[in-house]
């Protein structure tokens, strides 16, 4: 059942590959993968945003995978049509030095040990953790099991603790991967969390390897894997890690963008936005950080062109979650204390202050370590000095905007919460940060002096 | 060799034997989590599976009363809530309402607080008693 789980989604994901690959088609190994785990994600979120509309004109059909069958046959014919006096395949030349394979041999030890944890957690808790069956699963199975009467999903009648105004991005994927399968098997969504596990490591990897050294890949990643972060995430099945893969690949793009200035580039980073809008709240906040960050980040660079075209991309996923959201989801509770309440709320001095100390020690103790990962970045950084290339400014002040205003946003949720806040807090923030966790290890690692340069490895 | 280039392969080699370390660490409580062969999802899932084929419907809305709606009845205040929803995330696509407003309620009582509830509300509905403290109870007035 986990093959067949795997394979309903592989015409997705090679939908995916390819239209990142229309959208960008430079070349090389190393691009190729960063094709490869971008087109992951966008391959099962334009899935997702597709049995949408499938489900509201056909809930009483069960033949989505011919849709996206149909949609993977396309494009490889657009693409072998447009590759034809283009086709070569020149195996990459890998030469490794020493720091470089001691790297990568910690690295494949952490890669192992992360993928078992992941394996076990998957094996004692199938359904995943609280949020993930309350959430997502659940409503994966009122689409699933009541196909013709699935927009009952989204009743005034039901619990708001049931979160029905959450988008629907690992929900409707569920729901179609399991008709595609033929029955509903939690091995659904054990592969979908899996795939979005794998997708936002090698997404991370990949794309440090491209724009730094493998070295400096390697070193991100054993941070990350090494932490237990995204193999607890990734094992619990809730919507955090598709999340932070989508913001992922929206900076990466935003990135690679003004590394090359290819206009697809921000087509598919506005892409990557509205998938992460459709995935979770969080995400339309994102959305609108996002767009605020380019237009500061670009100002001397044309800045309406550049968000054109990343509006462009935008455009299909958000006007989808628009539509779910005015038309569908029950209204949101976290913004549900009105405006005189939310005002006094946020002129509490004493709300600030209990915010700002779990800001601060989760700050200090973010990763399990005992030690928290950012303080022990802050070292690093020390050591090896920073190095921005003064050619990437404006990617970095675009990533680094979109980092502080995406937590500045989730402070002021908490002002305004209308639950408990210091429940809110002890229930949210450690997830909330690992959502910026993975971007700011992509932002770090792009700053900071490559390893191999400060040990002058060649 | 200067301070800085031994502090930078400290450095390296600490983070990459911590996260070793805290690998193998991981691993170990992802070990001692639960069962492999007994998931309380599926045990919960299992219980109800008698109600879900006694409804004579397969969508709509179902009442849900616990021990804590009957006054007296002994229950758990932190199993409460994980109750309520595991019982909704079973029911699926029935969606689950608090209290016996509904024509349909599933109660989940013991057999001390259904006696209660039963005395309360004599000839209020029709009882289908399953086993495990379910019932299914069809209100016979509006």
């Amino acid at each position: 059942m986990t093959l067949l789980s795997i394979l309903v989604f592989l015409p997705s994901i090679l939908a995916g590959i390819l239209m990142v690959h229309l959208l960008w088609p430079e070349r090389g190994w190393k691009v190729g993968w960063v094709k490869v785990f971008l087109g992951i994600g966008l391959g099962l979120g334009q899935a997702s945003l597709l049995d949408f509309i499938y489900m509201l004109l056909f809930s009483n059909e069960n033949r989505f995978l011919f849709v996206q069958l149909a949609l993977f046959a396309s494009l490889l014919i657009v693409v072998i049509v447009g590759e034809r006096n283009n086709f070569r395949l020149t195996p990459p030349q890998i030469q490794f030095a020493r720091l470089q394979i001691i790297l990568l041999s910690g690295l494949f030890v952490v890669v192992v040990l992360s993928a078992m944890s992941a394996v076990n957690v998957w094996a004692r808790e199938p359904h995943g953790a609280w949020d993930a069956w309350m959430m997502y699963n659940r409503a994966a199975r009122f689409i699933y099991r009541d196909q013709a009467g699935w927009l009952g999903s989204f009743s005034r009648q039901m619990d708001p603790i049931f979160h029905a105004d959450y988008p629907l991005q690992l929900g409707m994927d569920i729901a179609w991967g399991w008709q595609a399968v033929g029955q509903e098997t939690q091995r659904t969504p054990i592969v979908l969390s899996g795939l979005f596990m794998l997708s936002c490591a090698g997404l991370l990897g990949a794309s440090l390897s491209l724009t730094r050294s493998l070295g400096q890949a390697s070193i991100a990643l054993i941070l990350l894997l090494g932490s237990s972060l995204i193999g607890n995430e990734g094992a619990a099945q809730r919507a955090d890690l598709p999340l932070t893969y989508f913001f992922l690949g929206t900076i990466v793009l935003i990135y690679l963008y003004a590394t090359s200035k290819k206009p697809g580039l921000l087509i598919l980073a506005g892409f990557m936005a509205g998938l992460a809008a459709w995935t979770k709240n969080e995400g339309s906040l994102f959305v609108l950080v996002t767009l605020a960050a380019l237009l500061i980040a670009f100002f001397r660079q044309n800045p309406w062109r550049v968000l054109g075209w990343y509006l462009l991309g935008l455009a299909f996923p958000l006007i989808i979650v628009l539509y779910f959201k005015e038309f569908l989801a029950p209204p949101s509770d976290v913004l549900g204390n009105g405006m005189t309440r939310s005002i006094q709320q946020a002129l509490d001095v004493s709300r600030h202050i209990t915010i700002l100390k779990s800001f601060g020690a989760d700050f200090l103790s973010f990763g399990g370590w005992g030690i928290g990962i950012l303080p022990i970045l802050l070292v690093y950084a020390l050591i090896f000095k920073l190095a921005p290339s003064s050619e990437l400014r404006s990617a970095h002040l675009a990533i680094g905007l979109i980092l502080i205003l995406q937590a500045l946003g989730y402070y002021g949720i908490y002002l305004i919460t209308p639950y408990d806040l210091q429940w809110h807090i002890d229930f949210s923030l450690g997830r909330l940060v690992f959502q910026l966790y993975v971007p700011f290890l992509f932002l770090f690692f792009t700053i900071v002096t490559d390893v191999e340069k400060a040990l002058a490895v060649k | 060799m200067n301070i800085r280039f031994i502090l930078q392969r400290v450095m390296l080699a600490g983070i990459v034997l911590t996260s070793i370390y805290f690998g193998f660490q991981n691993l170990r409580t992802a070990i001692a989590i639960g069962n492999l062969n007994n998931d309380p999802i599926t045990e919960w899932e299992v219980r109800f599976q008698p109600i879900k084929r006694f409804l004579p419907f397969q969508r709509g809305v179902v009442g849900y009363i616990t021990n804590s709606d009957v006054p007296g009845g002994k229950y758990d205040p932190n199993n409460e809530q994980g109750e309520y929803t595991l019982t909704q995330y079973t029911m699926a696509p029935i969606i689950l309402v608090r209290g016996d407003k509904e024509e349909w309620t599933i109660a989940d009582l013991n057999s001390k607080a259904y006696q209660t509830w039963s005395q309360s509300n004599h000839g209020e509905f029709r009882v289908f008693p399953l086993k495990d403290d379910l019932y299914l109870l069809q209100r016979l007035t509006p």
